[in-house]
């Protein structure tokens, strides 16, 4: 992320309330192996079939071993990627909560940046799923009155750091705007 | 008056009201054509295949149940729904088997719309309709009252929410309008809408009529077409494309007249269906204005005023809470104003800041590859004059690609957010940096190797898309957005001069160069 500028002129002064004021954080690392775990499940349950498809729709018209081959080729590309985009995920992912608002960029490819204001924020939710629970993670997604899907979603931070993060944001508002 | 039977009670308790009785009649008709309506594909079904009489029986008789189902609906919903005011708020009670009550806050509410279809007009009653945020079904529905209880009931709920808000605002005596449209002004509008749509249905429909009155002897005319016959067939389907269209805007915009009544915006139009929108001006989230080619060189435009209160109108999501069809170029400006009061720039004199040059390299390239593909179909499909598309399909979409990219701007001022993009059909999109709930700013592989980004801001109930903008220019737009304007001060009067504060969260040009009148 050498070519990333910064997050953004000019650094506020800390908001008072909260542990989080300011500094740019990244994700719990414990997330790469939840979406380590997400993605290797997900090529067994769909890779797979999908491998032995391709295998066998290829030896219908070309050689066997070429086949295979590809079929190989293209199980090994997904086992690596499962393997390595969760460290680039993780790597491309920071987040600050400023003085006005909270802002989440991310993406490996396809990069993000969002700002929710803290005064539109209608309510934060901190969620589990059971591979999180295991990890001990939790998952924080920021609503505003904009829409039916969240703003900003934060995905993988230690339980306790969730919680205060969900109670630090939440405790503002304002105005919504609507 | 009646206010004290409303407001004085809050101990006791307000007596339920039921729906006007003719309700029934006024609502059987109208939700029986809706049911019959919502079941096209199997009149589509009937009309193809349906030559079989077994099967027509079969289908009709399955018709017949939803409309029977819809009517005892109806009968269900008179007998069943109760309302009353109380509390200053409005309940809302229905239900035989699965009770629903629901009560809406007046603060909340996002617009009232009244509508008389030629049933209520008949037996003098009047819908009700009632928006706030959040759902995508209409929150309260009133469907038949008579109008002075629909009238007695809107202001009520006017009241409350003014007193909500502020206390002891003078009322206004007249109200003025800001717009009223006669019907040639009308049939300008509807012939000026996009119609190649209809046309390809209307060209469909009649190949289909033929197909089924003679299978055979369409194809043989389909064979023997010549090119004569086909282009009459073409002007004919727009042709009719065309009335098809005037007759929609005739009915629904006749007598268009837009006032300002207090705090509000109300339209008045339609034709067999009147219907009067009221949306408190403290809840326009959008302003959006559309200037299609042909409606623009007339000097006109349309206006779109949209709050959070997403609606569904027969089916249809309606964004847009009100529509002013035909607005002069130079009134464009001043409604806008009005519907955003601290709306301060002309976003039509006012000088936007252009998208990234580099965008325009990304829109040609793409379209040119469009054009290049829709060119190689054409070649293999027609040979020799085919060729012809390959050679003008690319070039034509580049120059799309220009015209759009030249026409598009935005521009950040200390309380208003422009964006405006497109040639044929140019939009222009107004926010008032007070209604901003995030803003997002995104880079694709190809937009991150030219270093552009996307802006999109959004707003209750919609979203606002920017030119493609520099990366680093885009993280500042992030940046200054973040902060809400200033105080909401006084909610009239754009100002032409800024305080030094206001120009610190000023983007993309020097501060102070943006006294626009």
């Amino acid at each position: 992320m050498s070519d990333t500028p910064d997050l953004l002129p000019p650094a506020e002064p800390p908001a008072p309330d909260s542990t989080f004021a300011g500094e740019e954080r990244s994700l719990d690392p414990r997330v790469i192996t939840h979406w380590r775990l997400q993605r290797l499940l997900n090529v067994a349950i769909v890779g797979l079939p999908m491998a032995i498809g391709i295998g066998v729709g290829l030896s219908q018209i070309a050689p066997i071993w070429l086949a295979a081959a590809a079929s190989t080729a293209f199980l090994l590309l997904r086992l690596g990627l499962a393997v390595l985009w969760p460290t680039l995920a993780w790597r491309a992912f920071r987040f600050r909560v400023r003085e006005h608002d909270l802002l989440v960029q991310s993406g490996v490819l396809f990069r993000r940046w969002s700002s929710v204001p803290h005064t539109r924020i209608q309510h934060v939710d901190t969620r589990q799923g059971p591979i999180e629970r295991w990890l001990g993670l939790s998952s924080l997604a920021v609503y505003t009155a904009a829409g039916m899907s969240a703003d900003g979603i934060i995905p993988g931070l230690a339980e306790d750091e969730a919680a205060r993060l969900r109670d630090a944001l939440s405790r503002r508002g304002g105005d919504d705007g609507v | 008056m009646t206010e004290s039977e409303e407001k004085g009670s809050e101990g006791s308790e307000t007596p339920w009201r039921r729906l006007h009785p003719a309700s029934l009649a006024v609502n059987l008709l109208p939700q029986a054509w809706r049911t019959a309506r919502g079941a096209w594909p199997l009149f589509l079904a009937l009309f193809v295949g349906g030559d079989d009489m077994g099967l027509r029986a079969f289908d009709l008789s399955i018709l017949l149940l939803f409309t029977g189902l819809t009517l005892v609906r109806t009968v269900l919903h008179y007998l069943t729904l109760r309302y009353r005011l109380h509390d200053g708020r409005l309940e809302l009670r229905s239900g035989l088997l699965h009770r629903q009550a629901r009560t809406i806050d007046p603060k909340r509410i996002q617009n009232i719309e009244l509508v008389r279809n030629p049933f209520h007009r008949l037996s003098g009653l009047v819908e009700l309709r009632i928006e706030t945020a959040g759902d995508a079904s209409t929150e309260g529905l009133l469907s038949a009252l008579d109008v002075a209880e629909a009238e007695r009931l809107r202001d009520a709920l006017r009241k409350s929410e003014r007193a909500a808000a502020t206390p002891d605002e003078p009322l206004e005596g007249s109200d003025p309008v800001l717009l009223s449209l006669g019907t040639v002004e009308i049939i300008a509008f509807g012939l000026t809408r996009r119609t190649m749509g209809t046309a390809a249905l209307l060209s469909a429909v009649f190949y289909q009529l033929m197909n089924v009155s003679d299978p055979e002897q369409a194809q043989d005319v389909a064979a023997q077409l010549g090119g004569a016959t086909l282009a009459g067939a073409v002007i004919l389907a727009f042709a009719g494309s065309f009335v098809l269209s005037v007759g929609q805007a005739l009915l629904r915009h006749h007598r268009f007249r837009l006032l300002k009544v207090d705090d509000r915006l109300v339209t008045e139009e339609g034709l067999a269906t009147r219907r009067r929108v009221e949306i408190p001006i403290s809840k326009v989230q959008i302003v959006q204005t559309d200037e299609t080619l042909l409606r623009r060189s007339m000097g006109y435009g349309t206006v779109q005023i949209e709050t959070a209160g997403i609606g569904v109108t027969e089916g249809q999501v309606s964004q847009a809470e009100a529509q002013l069809p035909m607005v002069e170029r130079a009134e464009l400006s001043t409604l806008a104003t009005t519907a955003i009061p601290l709306l301060d720039i002309d976003p039509w004199t006012a000088r936007l800041l252009p998208p990234h040059p580099r965008a325009l390299l990304r829109a040609a390239f793409r379209r040119f590859l469009t054009g290049c593909i829709l060119g190689a179909g054409l070649t293999g499909l027609y040979f020799p004059w085919g060729a012809v598309g390959l050679v003008l399909l690319p070039l034509f979409g580049v120059l799309v690609a220009w015209l759009d990219w030249r026409w598009q701007g935005w521009r950040i001022t200390p309380r208003a957010i422009i964006s405006r993009r497109g040639f044929f059909t140019r939009k222009t999109w107004i926010v008032a940096r007070d209604k901003v709930q995030s803003v997002h700013v995104g880079q694709s592989p190809f937009m991150r190797w030219q270093g552009l980004a996307s802006v999109v801001v959004r707003v209750a109930g919609s979203d606002v898309l920017l030119p493609e903008i520099g990366l680093d220019e885009a993280l500042r737009v992030l940046g200054a957005l973040q902060q809400q304007p200033a105080p909401r001060s006084p909610p009239q009067q754009p100002a032409d001069r800024q305080d030094a504060a206001d120009d610190a969260h000023q983007v993309g040009e020097e501060a102070g160069r943006d006294s626009v009148a």
